[in-house]
């Protein structure tokens, strides 16, 4: 299991794909050098940076970055070694089948935790330089969110991964259901959230979105059960291990074409 | 060590891939030879269980081989298809699939370093794959197969794209490991290369197996079909005589500048035996006899109608 962890490592880490998403991961933090360049010409001087914290911390990392670069590792876990047809050679290993597909899931999921959470330190490091971001968000503040969006990858990652196994063309339905289906049935009041990963992830993250509900929206989010941490933990993790199960399952049983004969 | 099928089939929805095959494999180079399409790749992804076969079973030594991860460890794979991590290097290409054999990395890496040796691939290991030529591309592909030095190998296609003098090493090479006592399974629609690499071949067409054996018993099955034999004689005018008189033979043509004759003979051990007779007791200087026809492209055209 070991070699194996190692091997997607190696295979993750010298890949272009990776490169894109570390820089991908890395767009808060050049929007953060973006402002303060532009700061002495189109903000007032009492503008503070580190204000934008939060709203960056919740709307780029947790709403953007995490679902996006989630569809790219998680579709790619099977798909890619589908693709490219190397597969063969690592089902003819004696290794059991659902360790590969473990094994892959489990480095996509480090890797992205590792450059999100990074990101999002370089982010938290850099608008400190500009005021007293300790009042704006404490370090046991950002290790909240640093832990959301931690156990966020390793949620969503092992459904794209498994998605990506199951159909062709998974980036483009992963793409859809995370900027369709999340978003939209997310923001929705009433029961039918729960069934959206982000639902769980938002009622954990310390910095909440701002805004009152109106109409019959204010009704439907009143009647919405309140979820506490441990709760929206204990169903991530479950959904967690529901995934992997079913990827590395699908790995176990379902035969892959590579080319047409 | 064998690998058996019994009446092996694979279907997708309506389509047959692979049609009721039954056959046995032992030690030594057996070739799979086919055109295109034929079913043998198909037939190559059930016998390393990468696909599970729609009707019958595979064994290896009794162990049925779907979903059977330890029985990997005795077998080695070259996969058809031109696919790699292309951003490794070949070296890391080999030592990492060895690793996931269960060797330590010390273990892995001298068993890469042998098997790249082997095919020739010292000067360019730490080249990435990306920059191969398709040449050096199978070599790899192949080193990593005989890495960890298994028992049973399958080898698709194994000498596509390589040069003359890249096939001729592989061919050896593949020789060699059967002599050695192993399974070595390989597939091709290249008759010749088949031919050169060992006489025992199973003939697949339209995922039907046509002939099992070698080439000179798959040739005794077709007795119907009349074999040629050219034979180089200094008397070539009297050999031609002599020849005519004999019933089993149907036709002769005669080359007076060439000095040979190709006769057709719908019996041919009777003819093999009484050609050296007549030889001697007609004092015939023949220098040269053979067979055009006992080959694996006649063969293989008179098998499938062409």
């Amino acid at each position: 299991m070991l070699s194996l962890f190692q091997f997607f490592m190696k295979c993750f880490l010298r890949s272009k794909r990776m490169l894109w998403l570390v820089l991908l991961g890395l767009v808060p933090v050049f929007y953060v050098f973006l402002v303060y360049l532009l700061k002495p010409i189109v903000l007032s001087d009492d503008f503070l940076i580190c204000g934008v914290f939060p709203k960056l911390a919740f709307s780029m990392y947790l709403h953007f970055l995490l679902p996006l670069m989630s569809v790219f590792i998680g579709t790619s876990v099977i798909m890619d070694e589908v693709e490219s047809a190397t597969l063969p050679y690592l089902l003819v290993r004696p290794i059991p089948r659902w360790q590969i597909a473990f094994a892959k899931t489990l480095v996509g999921e480090v890797l992205l935790a590792i450059i999100l959470c990074g990101s999002l330190f370089i982010s938290y490091g850099l608008m400190s330089l500009d005021g007293e971001m300790i009042d704006i968000c404490s370090i046991s503040t950002l290790m909240s969110a640093v832990f959301v969006l931690a156990i966020g990858c390793f949620a969503y990652v092992p459904l794209f991964s498994f998605l990506g196994g199951l159909i062709k063309k998974p980036v483009l339905s992963g793409l859809l259901f995370t900027f369709g289906w999340e978003k939209i049935v997310g923001s929705l009041p009433g029961s039918l959230r729960f069934t959206t990963l982000i639902t769980y992830l938002n009622s954990m993250f310390p910095f909440k979105e701002k805004g009152e509900a109106s109409g019959v929206f204010s009704l439907l989010r009143a009647t919405a059960t309140i979820l506490t941490t441990w709760k929206a933990i204990f169903v991530l993790i479950g959904l967690m291990l529901i995934f992997h199960w079913l990827t590395t399952s699908l790995l176990s049983w379902k035969e892959y074409a590579y080319e047409e004969e | 060590m064998i690998i058996n099928v019994f009446d092996l089939s694979k279907w997708y929805g309506q389509v047959i891939a692979v049609n009721n095959l039954t056959f046995s494999v032992d030690p030594g180079v057996t070739g799979f030879l086919g055109p295109n399409g034929a079913g043998k790749t198909t037939l190559m992804r059930m016998l390393i269980g990468q696909l599970k076969p729609s009707q019958g079973t595979i064994t290896i030594d009794g162990e049925t081989i779907w979903n059977n991860h330890m029985l990997m460890r005795r077998i080695g794979y070259c996969p058809e298809q031109d696919a790699f991590w292309q951003y490794l290097t070949g070296r890391d290409f080999v030592h990492a699939l060895v690793r996931l054999q269960g060797f330590s990395s010390d273990q892995a890496m001298e068993k890469a370093e042998a098997a790249i040796r082997l095919v020739n691939m010292e000067k360019d290991q730490d080249r990435k794959i990306g920059s191969y030529s398709k040449g050096m591309r199978q070599r790899i592909k192949l080193a990593q197969a005989i890495a960890h030095d298994p028992d049973i190998l399958f080898l698709d296609e194994p000498l596509n794209g390589l040069d003359p003098m890249g096939r001729h090493q592989m061919m050896q090479l593949i020789k060699e490991l059967g002599n050695q006592g192993k399974i070595v399974v390989v597939s091709s629609h290249i008759l010749h290369e088949v031919e050169a690499m060992t006489d025992t071949i199973l003939l697949i067409n339209h995922g039907r197996l046509l002939a099992q054996g070698t080439i000179y018993e798959i040739r005794k099955l077709i007795d119907s079909h009349p074999l040629q034999v050219t034979i180089r004689c200094q008397q070539v005018d009297r050999l031609t005589a002599l020849l005519m008189a004999f019933e089993d033979v149907l036709s002769v043509h005669f080359n007076r500048e060439k000095s040979q004759v190709t006769v057709e003979t719908n019996q041919p051990e009777l003819f093999h035996q009484r050609l050296p007779k007549l030889a001697i007791d007609e004092n015939l200087k023949i220098t040269s006899l053979w067979s055009p026809d006992e080959n694996l492209d006649a063969i293989f055209d008179y098998l499938v109608g062409g």
